[in-house]
């Protein structure tokens, strides 16, 4: 495999589980584990990536300002970083949720050709 | 970056956070202790991998892979020292000179001058419309005046005229190059001084008004190695005590680039010191300022120069014999300047861009020879991946690491050069020189060249060694594709091996030239040691100076170390120019019409003159002693004097008569060799020589001959003629080695300068010569070792790339030789004792460029015996 496809593959990757995070602190501020374990349970499993490779995702989106840091006090009183959707990364979830829409449909009409004929 | 900080400091803390969350959620699934935290933990992954990614996450790539590159280029380039020096070489000696040429054009042209509102500040010349060439293009005091009373553009116009001061200190006398200036100089050019302050018109308005001066920073430094007590005291300037009110700062050196004045008088104070200048001054005709003027803000030079000239036109009605024929001009100083110098700099660009591009060349060449050999480097990365642009960036990369490295080379050999500079120029007393900065506008000019110097030198070779299909990788040699760009090169290599050659041909001419010159009789001993005093008394008659004189050929002598005394109006090749004529007329003599006898170059002597010197008395006798104001006015005449008044006859004891048929009788009683007299190489010409004693002259050259170092002897002449007379001062000492310098000082700059470009060639030769053959060798590798293989000695290789070096060296000298025949005839009149085709030069200046030739081809001779036949035939 060369250098440029195992790019592409994290690259991949590394977008799809940007989107998670973004979609899932579109419900409000939450702190690392607890977007971990909201992934975990949104994407049924299917995406089952080490929870560490949350880290790097969130610094990757806090670096293009599209969520915020702040300090918090967590559920049960401890102290806690919470990640919070920024304006920027709104309007960029939108359009990701878009590109994405269009990714998950084009894989379905390969997978599905019959059905996609026939619905044109 | 600060960001960047902090997001990771914390980065560990949230880890740990993240974990034990999950260890607690785990427990909470009713898992033993350890067990959740392993759990935790395996879910987590990596700790120190998910660290490294987030950190990178933060990294600035292009920045760490620039870094990456460059230490890759270090290596790169330390692994092969060789070939790294001569190319840092070759592009040091490339930058090098762009950067001297740089920082002269900014001291001279680009730099402007630095006074408040420089941008509004014009120069006004005052031309003849008619008739001869006037440089002077000065204005008269009253066509100042004028012009200051009715100018409404310029709000400011101020006038200055440079002329000399003698400065005294303590018991000696500096001569200073002042600048003679209106009250209001500083008050138009503002200058914010460094030290004190500078004077205004204002101040100069009571009929008592006291006498200032203003020092210039560099004579401020020189004289009173920046004292800053020196403000506020006073010194005595032409006999007038003046105070001494400011320093101006070292970045203004007054209006003209190159003559920096000591010393800046309002011209009330200087009338104070000469009061004869007054009158002078005054006149109309008398044009001698160069008027600086400020235009009001929103005017133009043009409006300046229409309102003036009508002026002037005024002027030129009311006084038609003085004021008519002017031609005024106004410009912006920025522009005068660029006008003066634009175009000569433009030259030496043009030659520095030169020896710039054929640096470039070179190092192409040896760069694309490195290339050819990295050719499987460059397919194996190739092939596991690397990209094509980010390889070209690496390669660049390492082409600016040489370069950056080339740079600082360069601004060290720039800033040799320029601080060589000055003494390169006349040691003519004044203040000249240039304000030369290796600044920070010299060293970005550096940098920019570098750059463009990566790109010419560098892409080249760079996507030259990219064009390597990747299956060369599983080669072990890649034989090169394409045709070979070689013929361009080799034609730059025998351009310049001619180059070099004619240059350092030129070279060899001046060289023996000079040596002839130095070796030529020229009427007196040149390598005796002397010193040769100028000075100053307080006698104001010519009885006392005499009475002066008579003390110091009397005491003088009795000092130790002294050989003999005598004083001269001047000596041979004196830097006060041409030597003095007198008409010399004789019964029938044949004049060419208008004339009243022949004109006979002279100079005064005191008794001892002759054998000071170490001019001979071929005939007769020397002057001496018995000849007095009264006794019978004699001469001494030099033996082309004696052939052209007398031809055949004795001229010992002869009449005639100086100054005209109607001149003075005088007697000829000795004749001395020929001589050179105003010049080093000099037709023969008729001189004589009069007593001192029987002329009214004014200043005398006091003459030492010593048996000791004639400098060691200043400080006890100093004081013996201070024991003559208590106010004597000396000017100036200097001895006839210095003298001699100075009086070659044309020829042994031109020798410099020829032969510093011609070494610059030869070694720029040298490495064209060097990069084409190996890069040739390395592209003949296979060829080689299949040769090799099949039974070639290795002095066969090595006959066979020595062969094609040579076969270049050859062409380039020959081509250089037979141009140099004709720009040697060119030269004729430079050269002196050696003829054009002097054939001792053209054989050394061969066999040297043939010898480096051949040095420059060996290395990479060498290389290709070196050859492992194995090696370039295995993979076949």
């Amino acid at each position: 495999m060369s250098t440029k496809e195992q790019r592409e593959r994290i690259e991949l990757l590394q977008g799809t589980l940007d989107l998670l995070i973004l979609r899932t602190l579109r419900m409000g501020p939450a702190h690392g584990h607890a977007i971990a374990k909201a992934i975990e349970f949104n994407s049924d499993d299917v995406l089952q990536v080490e929870q560490g490779s949350l880290y790097p995702a969130l610094h990757r989106l806090i670096k293009r300002r599209w969520i915020s840091v702040e300090e918090g006090v967590s559920e049960n009183n401890r102290r806690a970083k919470f990640y919070r959707l920024t304006a920027k990364g709104r309007r960029q979830l939108m359009v990701e949720t878009s590109k994405w829409d269009k990714l998950a449909g084009g894989i379905a009409r390969i997978l599905r050709p019959a059905e996609q004929k026939g619905e044109s | 970056m600060r960001r960047r900080k902090r997001m990771l400091e914390e980065l560990d803390q949230d880890i740990r956070d993240h974990i034990e969350r999950e260890t607690q959620d785990n427990l909470a699934r009713g898992m033993s202790p350890q067990e959740a935290r392993y759990a935790a933990l395996r879910k987590f992954g990596n700790v120190t991998r998910v660290k490294e990614e987030t950190r990178e996450v933060w990294s600035v790539i292009w920045l760490e892979q620039l870094l990456q590159d460059v230490r890759f280029g270090l290596r790169k380039l330390r692994k092969s020292p060789g070939l790294t020096a001569v190319a840092v070489l070759t592009l040091a000696l490339g930058i090098g000179p762009n950067i001297a040429m740089f920082s002269i054009a900014d001291a001279v042209v680009l730099r402007p001058l630095a006074v408040e509102d420089t941008a509004r500040i014009v120069r006004v010349s005052n031309t003849k419309v008619s008739g001869a060439y006037d440089a002077d293009a000065s204005s008269s005091w009253p066509e100042y005046e004028a012009f200051r009373a009715a100018s409404r553009s310029l709000s400011g116009i101020a006038a200055s005229d440079r002329r000399g001061v003698l400065l005294r200190r303590g018991e000696e006398a500096r001569l200073l190059l002042a600048n003679v200036v209106s009250p209001n100089y500083f008050d138009v050019l503002r200058v914010k001084p460094v030290l004190g302050r500078v004077f205004g018109e204002g101040e100069f308005q009571a009929p008592d008004a006291p006498h200032l001066i203003v020092f210039s920073y560099d004579f401020w430094q020189r004289e009173f190695n920046r004292d800053p007590r020196i403000v506020g005291t006073t010194v005595i300037a032409n006999q007038l005590e003046c105070m001494v009110i400011g320093i101006l700062p070292r970045s203004y050196r007054g209006t003209e680039s190159v003559l920096n004045p000591d010393v800046y008088v309002p011209l009330p104070t200087w009338y104070a010191m000469n009061s004869d200048d007054r009158k002078y001054y005054s006149a109309r005709d008398f044009r001698e300022f160069e008027l600086f003027g400020k235009l009001q803000p929103g005017a133009t030079p043009l409006q300046a120069q229409v309102e003036l000239a009508g002026i002037q036109k005024r002027l030129s009605e009311q006084f038609p014999k003085t004021d008519s024929d002017r031609l005024i001009t106004v410009k912006l100083d920025r522009e005068q300047r660029g006008e003066q110098m634009g175009r000569f700099a433009a030259l030496l660009f043009c030659i520095t861009g030169l020896v710039l591009l054929i640096a470039c060349a070179n190092v192409t060449n040896l760069l694309l020879g490195r290339a050819e050999a990295r050719r499987r480097e460059v397919a194996m990365r190739l092939a596991i991946g690397a990209s094509r642009s980010r390889l070209v960036r690496q390669l660049l990369t390492e082409t600016l690491v040489l370069a950056s490295i080339s740079a600082i080379f360069a601004y060290l050999l720039a800033n040799w050069v320029i601080h060589l500079l000055p003494s390169l120029m006349p040691p003519v007393g004044l203040p000249v020189g240039f304000d030369f900065r290796m600044d920070t506008r010299t060293v970005a000019f550096a940098a920019v060249i570098s750059i463009v110097t990566v790109f010419i030198a560098g892409l080249a070779p760079a996507f030259s060694s990219i064009r390597t299909p990747i299956s060369a990788a599983t080669r072990e040699q890649v034989i090169a594709s394409g045709k070979s760009p070689g013929r361009l090169k080799n034609v730059l290599v025998v351009a310049e091996v001619a180059i070099s050659a004619i240059l350092l041909i030129a070279s060899g001419l001046l060289i023996r030239t000079l040596i002839a010159v130095r070796g030529q009789d020229l009427g007196f001993d040149q390598a005796r040691k002397m010193l040769i005093v100028t000075f100053d008394t307080s006698g104001d008659t010519a009885a006392q100076y005499q009475v002066f004189l008579h003390g110091l050929l009397e005491r003088l002598p009795a000092l130790p170390g002294v050989e003999s005394v005598a004083l001269a109006g001047r000596i041979p090749m004196w830097e006060s120019g041409g030597g003095a004529n007198k008409v010399v007329w004789i019964p029938g003599l044949q004049t060419s019409p208008g004339d009243d006898g022949v004109h006979v170059g002279y100079t005064v002597v005191s008794p001892g003159y002759f054998s000071t010197m170490g001019t001979r008395i071929l005939r007769g006798r020397a002057i001496d002693g018995r000849d007095i104001q009264t006794s019978q006015l004699v001469a001494v005449i030099n033996e082309d004097c004696a052939r052209r008044l007398w031809p055949g006859q004795d001229p010992i004891g002869q009449h005639f008569r100086v100054g005209g048929s109607q001149g003075k009788d005088v007697e000829v009683v000795g004749i001395a060799q020929d001589g050179h007299y105003n010049e080093a190489v000099e037709d023969q010409r008729p001189y004589m020589f009069l007593p001192l004693s029987q002329e009214s002259y004014g200043d005398a050259l006091l003459l030492i001959s010593t048996k000791v170092d004639p400098r060691s002897m200043a400080g006890s002449v100093r004081q013996e003629l201070h024991f003559i007379d208590r106010n004597a001062l000396v000017l100036a000492t200097t001895t006839m080695d210095e003298h001699m310098q100075f009086a070659l000082y044309e020829n042994r700059l031109l020798v410099k300068l020829v032969t510093s470009v011609g070494v610059l060639g030869l070694i720029l030769a040298a490495v064209g010569l060097y990069g084409v053959i190996s890069y040739s060798v390395s592209r003949r590798t296979h060829e080689i070792g299949v040769r090799i293989a099949l039974g070639a000695e290795r002095s066969d290789i090595l006959r066979l790339v020595l062969a094609r070096g040579g076969g270049l060296a050859l062409t380039g000298v020959g081509i250089g030789l037979a141009a140099a025949f004709g720009v040697s005839r060119v030269m004729t009149n430079l050269l002196f004792g050696v003829g054009p085709a002097d054939p001792l030069t053209f054989i050394v200046v061969s066999a040297v460029l043939f010898f480096v030739a051949l040095v420059a081809c060996y290395i990479p001779a060498r290389r290709a015996t070196r050859v492992d036949p194995m090696v370039a035939l295995r993979y076949e």
